[in-house]
């Protein structure tokens, strides 16, 4: 697995380095913590990540689900590559098992399925659906997911197609989920001065044309989300659970690494 | 801190145009209230307005009213005129006090009245002021503002520069929205020509809380941003030539095309939100 390029932090920001810290190669100690860097209180895991990105409606309570069933599942082999993140999804909630004893890894993922995780991963923040006027044509009427679809566009990370349709029943691609990650993720890191070179890809990317997902799926690599390796970048791929919770669990490494 | 956001403007920070073209309408103000919630977002885009009346509104003009007749007879709207010489325009109102008197200073018919709240009160002549300044208190601000007088360069700067300067913490509490370039605007022009000096001066001044919607809606990157990306609108030959005009394509006008259409709404939300959760507003 490689790991992921330091991320820059750019000088003023919370947090920041008095010099801006180069990449880090994959063989590179990790960086000094800055000497400047303003005193934070700690919070708990699943705060931090609430307070990245929902900001004034931080979510600080535990996360949903906790004391569930952590596994093992029949359908996940100890040495299963994502066995450690099926657990922690499974622990944190952010994506449950679908029975008491398999967690389905291979099933793919729906599109409203990636949107429920990541809302999830965020702690499920509410949505006051009452009141609000039709924005997508296909919500359809589970709360759960139009709070999660909804949330998510709120976020600018879930957009419909020409017929402003969110098709949160269509299987999930590599390039969807990418963009739903990275949309909801970049900003927010480079809010608190943390961000991530994909410059090595500018040839790859140039070539791709603008609104492609080769960005996205290029910063995920870059900031050491990616649950696929480099090479294999087929964007129309479909993301299964066990993809989707090895992107998660790195995700939710990177972003607690990053507030420190 | 859920601080609540208020929107200043004319007819494009109200969304007009939004309904055009999609599905369902398309108001930036509502994808901002979805973004910002629970904190509340307050609407005061009013249509044919110029950076002037957006101060009187904001409550940082505060005119002189003289009384020019008596009050009508039901309504006891008083007919006024304004020291500062600001012309009427639109269906401007707004609420506030006359000397002390609630009511509401209205822009509509044919030219400024004052309607007390409480029609038995006697008017006096006096000083207007907004209570939409309570409102603007504390919260933060989106400006799209000046392009009804965009000729009036250095007025409609002056003007977005004392609404900046009013906020609580100036260098953090404002995003500028930059002008965009319609079909009236060629290059060339008086107007493209003050579009253009403007953007770039605010640009220069304001840095990142100040948001390019020419570049947005005129450059290829922008056109290919995750909300528009599903109209392949560079496939088209029609935005080939509005590109190679420097004016926004009109998949994204309104059919009078000076406003954005429900796509061209959506696009400037998009990019709304993508800079408010950089600056950490959200």
């Amino acid at each position: 697995m490689r790991r992921p390029a330091a991320p820059q932090l750019r000088p003023g920001r919370p947090g920041s380095p008095i010099r801006v810290m180069p990449p880090a190669t994959a063989s590179a100690p990790a960086p000094e913590p800055a000497p400047a860097a303003p005193r934070r209180a700690p919070l708990a895991r699943t705060g931090r990540r609430a307070v990245l990105l929902v900001g004034a409606a931080a979510a600080v309570s535990g996360a949903a689900g906790a004391g569930r069933l952590t596994g093992p599942f029949e359908d996940v082999a100890a040495d299963h590559p994502g066995a450690e993140a099926i657990r922690w999804a499974e622990e944190t909630g952010v994506q449950s098992a679908l029975t008491a004893t398999g967690y389905s890894p291979d099933a793919v993922v729906t599109r409203g399925d990636v949107a429920e995780a990541l809302h999830r991963l965020a702690g499920a923040p509410p949505v006051g659906l009452g009141g609000l006027p039709l924005l997508f044509t296909d919500l359809g009427e589970d709360p759960a997911r139009v709070s999660a679809v909804l949330w998510l566009h709120g976020r600018g990370a879930l957009w419909g197609d020409a017929d402003m349709r969110v098709r949160p029943d269509e299987p999930a691609t590599r390039d969807c989920t990418a963009m739903m990650l990275t949309a909801l993720l970049r900003p927010a890191l480079a809010g608190v001065g943390v961000t991530w070179d994909a410059a090595a890809e500018v040839s790859l990317l140039q070539a791709a044309g603008p609104g492609s997902a080769l960005a996205d799926l290029a910063w995920l690599e870059a900031a050491g989300m990616a649950s696929w390796e480099p090479t294999d970048r087929a964007g129309d791929a479909a993301v299964t659970r066990a993809d989707l919770a090895v992107s998660l669990q790195r995700a939710d490494t990177v972003v607690t690494s990053a507030l420190g | 801190d859920a601080r609540p956001l208020t929107l200043w403007g004319s007819s494009s920070m109200s969304s007009e145009g939004g309904a055009a073209a999609t599905p369902v309408a398309v108001r930036i103000h509502e994808h901002l209230a979805l973004a910002a919630a629970p904190a509340v977002v307050h609407g005061y885009g009013v249509g044919a307005t110029r950076s002037g009346h957006t101060l009187l509104m904001r409550g940082l003009d505060t005119p002189g009213l003289r009384r020019l007749g008596d009050p009508a007879p039901g309504t006891g709207a008083v007919p006024v005129a304004l020291d500062s010489g600001l012309a009427p325009v639109g269906t401007l109102r707004i609420p506030g006090d006359l000397a002390g008197v609630p009511g509401m200073l209205d822009a509509g018919g044919d030219g400024w009245t004052f309607v007390p709240d409480d029609t038995a009160r006697s008017l006096t002549d006096g000083i207007f002021r907004s209570a939409l300044a309570g409102v603007a208190e504390g919260s933060r601000q989106v400006l799209w503002m000046g392009k009804n007088n965009i000729l009036d360069a250095s007025g409609v700067l002056g003007d977005t520069q004392r609404m900046w300067d009013a906020a609580a913490d100036p260098a953090q509490d404002t995003l500028v929205l930059g002008q965009w370039p319609t079909p009236y605007d060629p290059v060339g022009s008086a107007t493209a020509e003050a579009v253009d000096a403007v953007n770039a001066e605010q640009q220069r001044r304001y840095g990142d809380h100040f948001l390019d919607l020419a570049g947005l809606l005129t450059s290829e990157d922008g056109l290919c941003c995750p909300p528009l990306a599903p109209l392949r609108l560079l496939e088209q030959a029609t935005t080939q030539e509005a590109l190679a005009q420097r004016i926004v394509p009109g998949g994204l006008r309104a059919p009078d095309d000076i406003h954005l259409n429900g796509w061209g709404n959506l696009a400037v939300s998009w990019s709304i939100v993508r800079r408010m959760r950089e600056l950490r507003w959200l």
